[in-house]
């Protein structure tokens, strides 16, 4: 019974934070799905699901103790969400990279437009330490 | 997403057209629009590009903290090619890498944070592409590549023979020798090259190369990120540019180290191979790259 009540005060509280997180918008609509249905889940097995019933399934499959197959339930869910948050990383990597080549497109310096030719006549051209050129440290 | 020539498409008008800012280059996300110009119409105006003798030519150098060289290689790219515009994309170095090519006489690229070869070179092209060059050619910014050879690559491609060009230190030309490891690794990449590509490379490594209008528009939109030499050849012949490779001279570096070194060659090797292998090398899209 006090597993019972650990594994249900684990999932509601796991539940009340992704609603919260989500009324305060820092889950996206998409992302909050997944975490409102995980925990969802989490608090449906942990309030019904009858112990002979993993048992048997874990039989099943063929894992003799049904806690092991639980654990390995819990690894591939945690590895489906790892894989597709690499995949988002990823997508989001490559926006980065187009974002990061828009900005020094933007900024381009080219010496041979006339605003630079007048520029470079100007008396108080700055010298190299403080040209806007150089690099940030 | 169809095969049907986006790289001609791409090719908004060929020279005479005004290429100006952002004509024919899709937004980096999938669902670009397409626009329909008709790939016949697309290839004749390449062929009338590739009949301009006097085409408009951007060299691209990548630089991540070359201060030691960068001067000088730009000083020689200027006195081998002076009619060509010259672009440094100053892939977030933090030494005086921009100012030095400023003042060399380098339009200036300065990336805010360091994006790596691939992201670098690629910058580059969608200059070349924004600013309506025909023909773009990328010289390494540390000194290997000598720049009295860019008019070899430039003569294929201007004579209508090649969409691109390779400057090869395998094919007679120089006195380069690579160590033995590094030998057996770029056979390897050659033979896998050639499974994936169709063609032949002795020098797939090379940064040293040319590539016209069509190659400008296909690499502005996709580009492998980290070691893209070898990917982008067969990104190039995939989707129907001609490549050839020239022989060509090349000297060891004068200053920093290359980036693919000890250790990490190892690990370079492992991870073109497995793009080559099972990477989306197909059309104009890659597994790592931008796209």
């Amino acid at each position: 019974m006090k597993s019972f009540a650990l594994a249900m005060v684990l999932s509601v509280s796991f539940l009340i934070g992704s609603v919260v997180a989500m009324r305060r918008q820092r889950l996206r609509e998409q992302t909050a799905m997944l975490w409102l249905s995980a925990s969802l889940f989490m608090v449906v097995v942990s309030a019904t699901l009858p112990a002979h019933l993993i048992d048997r399934v874990s039989l099943l499959v063929g894992v003799a103790y049904s806690p092991a197959f639980l654990l390995l339930l819990a690894v591939l869910f945690l590895m489906i969400l790892v894989f597709h948050l690499a995949l988002s990383l990823d997508r989001l990597s490559a926006k980065q990279i187009a974002l990061v080549q828009e900005i020094g497109l933007l900024t381009a310096r080219d010496p041979k437009t006339p605003d630079e030719a007048a520029a470079d006549q100007s008396p108080e051209r700055p010298s190299e330490g403080s040209d806007p050129l150089s690099p940030r440290h | 997403m169809t095969r049907s020539g986006r790289v001609e498409r791409a090719i908004p008008g060929g020279a005479d057209a005004t290429v100006g800012a952002d004509v024919g280059e899709r937004s980096p996300n999938r669902a670009g629009v397409h626009d329909g110009i008709p790939a016949h119409e697309a290839r004749a105006s390449q062929a009338k590009l590739q009949a301009l003798e006097h085409a408009r030519v951007c060299i691209v150098i990548p630089a991540f903290n070359e201060a030691g060289s960068i001067a000088r290689v730009i000083q020689r790219v200027i006195a081998a090619v002076p009619e060509a515009h010259v672009v440094v994309v100053n892939d977030g170095s933090r030494d005086a890498t921009a100012a030095r090519a400023f003042q060399a006489g380098a339009a200036v690229i300065t990336l805010p944070v360091n994006l790596g070869i691939g992201g670098a070179v690629q910058c580059g092209y969608r200059y070349a592409l924004r600013q309506g060059y025909d023909i773009a050619i990328q010289v390494d910014g540390d000194d290997q590549h000598d720049p009295s050879e860019i008019e070899r690559l430039l003569e294929p491609i201007r004579a209508g023979r090649a969409d691109m060009t390779i400057g090869s230190r395998w094919l007679g030309r120089g006195d380069y020798i690579a160590p033995v490891g590094r030998r057996f690794g770029m056979r390897l990449l050659a033979t896998l090259v050639r499974w994936r590509a169709g063609n032949t490379f002795t020098d797939t490594t090379s940064g040293f190369r040319a590539v016209g209008l069509g190659g400008i528009a296909l690499f502005a939109r996709t580009y492998p990120t980290d070691f893209p030499e070898v990917e982008s050849l067969v990104l190039a012949s995939r989707n129907g540019l001609r490549l050839e490779e020239v022989p060509v001279r090349m000297t060891p570096r004068l200053h920093g180290r290359s980036s693919i070194a000890g250790i990490r060659s190892a690990y370079y090797m492992a991870r073109v191979t497995v793009a080559l292998l099972i990477g989306g090398l197909n059309r104009d899209g890659l597994g790592s790259g931008t796209d």
